[in-house]
């Protein structure tokens, strides 16, 4: 059963007929790729690389023109193959008549939930989310980041397997940001397969663990991570409380050393988002009264 | 590509279902036709005259709506007593909702009694114009009714609504036709029980007022002043009186007045009640002698 | 039901109760209802000049039953076409289309339940607005009877004749001849929404869903012409080019005319349960050939 990969795609090809010429226009050439159950797979891409393309085929909303995908052993296009994903859409949008609480409720019975394990569900998703407060408002009032939470929690409803995150950052603010990454890792802690599209490279950095590059649509590089980002032949070492003698012996150190070669040294820096990040966490603390979550005007 | 094909496989099992469902259609629509669920398909020519809107409500739903409005409408031309108008209206009308014994009563009402009248009185016109617009009115009513009767042949109430036009003394009374439509009305099938010594009674009284018919019209009465009490009415009783004298029926094979009227008084009573009808043409012989001489010995009582 | 059947009525019913609860949530309908409580109030309008005719009593009935009718069927069949036309482009437009396709949701259920979701509102519309019009019938009429039964006493009518009038008042009240009417209304409903269901599968903009159902509606009016002419016509002067016109329409469209049992309910007249149910299991088979036809474009359409 865990050699079942949870995505096996096979030669994906999507064309889609151009409107002005007779050609067609490929959005997916020969694509494929493969994450075993509990990876955490990026496929990352310029704007119209064809990451969607890819995702929707894999959710049977395209018929793929050559090749097929399947999810946990099960073809795509078939209904059953949905039982285990769970889908976040780009820019998501839901129904704005109902209430959080009700959006979810809608979803879950969907999916086949019932009665109380639906309720206790409910619950324990709007409480991962930080919702509960606005569980009762219309999701026509919510804001981008609300919209980003209760898709996450619609996504997550049925307990599925897979997670499919289309873009899950974009247009987020970095609190956001951090809490949705933090919840990507607890899916993965828990087991849940997540496959994400982005184009936030840095984002994609900190939470995948396997990654593709597709362009004009078809995958240029895949692997895992840490292999395809380490840089072969340089080692970096990160001191604390080093004094300049100390430094100088370092350096000498090396030049003794046969083929090692020094390169650099310097203060590392930060990164704008952990300053922005340790400023917001220190203002939270200080002010009298923490601004309630869930109540933030994206 | 996709699309066009798409289409075609449609067209194409619309066609089909065309095919097996046209015969369940077509017999299910001759059973509503003939228990007179669904009106036949709209004779030519109308929705030109009904304008767009009623045209599309008319075609896409409901006439009797459509009736309905148009029969308010038709009230308004006849206030501003634009009889064309009035006409045309009630020929769309009945023409939506044939079956509708009101709107053909209604509409032929219209004709004969307020149009006709309304020339009957025009000072401004010639009084042989007038009788003549009259007379021309009255006939559309009359022929209004019988187109109604075409539509519904076995109606009774139609039958008696041409019986009194042609009876009514204040148009243009031709007693002959009028017999003609009295008969039918008792002929039909659909004429309720109760209704028939009223239509008689109303045959009767036509009758009389005919000379070459008053033969006739005394047997008819004195058949029905025998047969029922319900028949012993004022008018009844007054007329046969009347008609006794003027046939010169033999003593022994009148009916006595005794019979005839409940009481002296009453013959009274209704004798001088009978006599105010004469320009009717109502037979009025021994009346007038009769009134005096009751009058007389009324007087004599106190 | 875990094993994602291709066809489930309980996932239906929860589209349907949804795509119900999204409809009543628009404003749109609190308009429609306003308009088609104020058509009923109208209704209370009196005859005018009546003639004292012994019928006017009856046909006060029937313009006050012909005005809500009327209005009822109007609102029904509007809204029929257009809530159904603007459901799907709406969930496209909005992308809560990919929400719920991505989750094990046959696209048949997809369909039907938002069908169903239209016609469960129709319905219940209905059911109100019938139910308000009993009422007001039912009042007019025990009116209009002790009326007649004070003219009996002043005239002196035979008890037949008093029976007869009252029977005939009567028969334009409410009755189940009346409810077969309103019966009629609904289905006609129906197979308008399965229409305006089937062209929205083609067309993404709610505008010409709506415009082409209103054709299909006037064009089934038709129908019944074009039949008779095809059938029953024995003219020779037809031409060969007519000829397949009139069997075209006559296949292709639906007979609305047939549905025009409405007109007789409301002046009185009986339906029997041979046609009314011989209508329904028409209507049913409509219905269910435009959604099979729906769900044929549905199903291989891409997002």
């Amino acid at each position: 059963m865990e050699d079942t990969p949870a995505v096996q795609i096979n030669h994906l090809v999507k064309e889609f007929p151009s409107p002005f010429r007779k050609t067609r226009i490929r959005a997916v050439d020969d694509v494929s790729l493969t994450i075993m159950p509990g990876e955490v797979y990026g496929l990352i891409g310029p704007n119209g690389s064809g990451k969607s393309t890819t995702m929707k085929a894999l959710l049977g909303l395209l018929r793929p023109t050559a090749g097929s995908c399947y999810v946990f052993g099960k073809n795509s296009l078939k209904t059953d193959s949905r039982q285990e994903i769970g889908f976040l859409p780009e820019n998501p949008y839901f129904y704005k008549h109902l209430t959080g609480e009700e959006t979810l409720r809608f979803y879950a019975k969907l999916c086949g939930m019932r009665g109380k394990a639906l309720n206790n569900h409910v619950d324990k998703m709007l409480e991962m989310v930080s919702l509960q407060d606005a569980r009762k408002r219309r999701v026509g009032g919510y804001s981008k980041g609300m919209l980003q939470r209760i898709g996450l929690a619609q996504a997550l409803i049925h307990e599925p397997r897979l997670i499919i995150l289309d873009e899950p950052t974009a247009g987020v603010d970095p609190i956001g940001s951090r809490e949705i990454r933090d919840l990507i890792v607890q899916l993965k802690d828990r087991g849940v397969t997540v496959f994400l599209c982005s184009h936030l490279l840095e984002q994609v950095q900190e939470v995948c663990d396997h990654v593709g590059i597709i362009f004009n649509g078809k995958i240029v590089k895949a692997g895992p991570l840490e292999d395809l980002i380490a840089i072969e032949d340089q080692t970096e070492i990160l001191i604390k409380d080093a004094g300049p003698r100390t430094l100088a012996r370092i350096k000498a150190v090396i030049a003794d050393a046969e083929n090692a070669e020094f390169v650099s040294m310097g203060k590392p820096r930060t990164t704008l988002e952990r300053l922005f990040l340790d400023e917001a966490k220190k203002s939270n603390s200080t002010a009298a009264t923490a601004a309630p979550k869930g109540d933030d005007h994206a | 590509m996709r699309t066009t094909i798409q289409i075609v496989v449609i067209f194409f099992v619309l066609l089909s279902f065309g095919f097996a469902k046209y015969r369940y259609e077509d017999k299910l629509s001759r059973d509503m036709v003939s228990l007179k669920l669904i009106q036949p398909p709209l004779r030519e020519g109308t929705s030109l005259q009904l304008g767009q809107t009623g045209a599309a409500v008319a075609l896409g739903g409901l006439r009797s709506l459509v009736a309905a409005i148009w029969n308010f409408r038709a009230f308004l031309h006849f206030e501003k007593l634009d009889w064309i108008k009035v006409e045309e209206t009630y020929e769309i009308i009945t023409t939506l909702q044939p079956q509708t014994t009101y709107y053909w009563d209604t509409g032929a009402w219209q004709l004969h009694t307020n149009a006709s009248s309304y020339y009957k009185e025009k000072e401004d016109l010639s009084p042989l114009r007038r009788r003549s617009m009259q007379k021309r009115y009255l006939e559309k009513g009359s022929s209004f009714l019988e187109l109604g009767l075409i539509e519904n042949p076995d109606n009774w109430k139609l039958h008696r609504e041409l019986s009194r036009v042609w009876s009514e003394f204040h148009k243009l009374p031709d007693i002959e036709r009028a017999m003609k439509h009295f008969d039918d009305t008792l002929k039909c099938d659909s004429l309720p029980e109760f209704k028939r010594p009223h239509i008689q009674r109303f045959k009767y009284y036509a009758m009389t007022r005919l000379q070459s018919l008053q033969q006739e019209a005394y047997r008819y009465g004195y058949d029905l002043f025998k047969e029922s009490p319900d028949n012993h009415l004022p008018k009844l009783s007054c007329t046969l009186f009347a008609l006794q004298n003027s046939l010169n029926i033999a003593q022994n094979e009148r009916i006595p007045d005794s019979e005839l009227f409940p009481s002296s008084q009453r013959q009274l009573e209704w004798l001088k009640n009978y006599i105010i009808h004469e320009k009717q043409g109502y037979p009025m012989d021994g009346v007038r002698l009769k009134i005096q001489q009751l009058g007389t010995s009324e007087l004599f009582k106190y | 039901m875990r094993r994602n059947a291709f066809f489930s009525p309980a996932r239906i019913v929860i589209i349907a109760s949804h795509t119900f609860t999204h409809l009543v949530r628009m404003k749109v309908f609190y308009f429609l209802a306003v308009f088609a409580v104020l058509m009923l109030a109208a209704s209370f309008f009196e005859m005018p000049w009546s003639r004292t005719t012994e019928d006017s009593a009856e046909q006060e009935l029937i313009v006050l039953k012909s005005t809500a009718m009327g209005a009822m069927a109007m609102f029904s069949i509007l809204f029929a076409i257009a809530a159904t036309a603007l459901l799907i482009p709406k969930d496209l437009e909005d992308r809560t289309l990919y929400t719920i396709l991505s989750k094990p949701v046959p696209r048949l259920d997809y369909l039907l339940g938002k069908l169903a979701g239209v016609l469960i509102l129709v319905g219940v519309s209905l059911l109100l607005m019938n139910g308000l019009l009993s009422i007001i019938l039912h009042f007019k009429t025990e009116e209009l009877l002790l009326v007649e039964m004070a003219k009996a006493e002043a005239h002196g009518w035979s008890p037949e004749h008093l029976e007869s009038r009252l029977t005939e008042i009567s028969q334009q009240g409410v009755t189940w001849a009346l409810q077969a009417g309103v019966g009629a209304i609904f289905f006609k409903a129906m197979v308008m929404a399965s229409v305006a269901l089937l062209i929205s599968t083609f067309s993404s903009s709610t505008l010409f869903t709506i415009v082409i159902a209103v054709v299909i509606y006037f064009m089934g009016h038709f129908t019944e012409d074009a039949r008779n002419y095809w059938l029953h016509s024995h003219s020779g002067g037809a031409t060969k080019e007519l000829k397949i016109l009139t069997q075209s329409i006559a296949l292709i469209f639906p007979d609305f005319q047939l549905y025009n049992i409405i007109d007789s309910t409301i002046e009185g007249k009986k339906v029997t349960e041979g046609i009314f149910s011989r209508l329904a299991i028409l209507t049913l088979f409509y219905s269910g050939i435009y959604s099979v036809l729906a769900w044929f474009t549905f199903r291989k359409k891409e997002f």
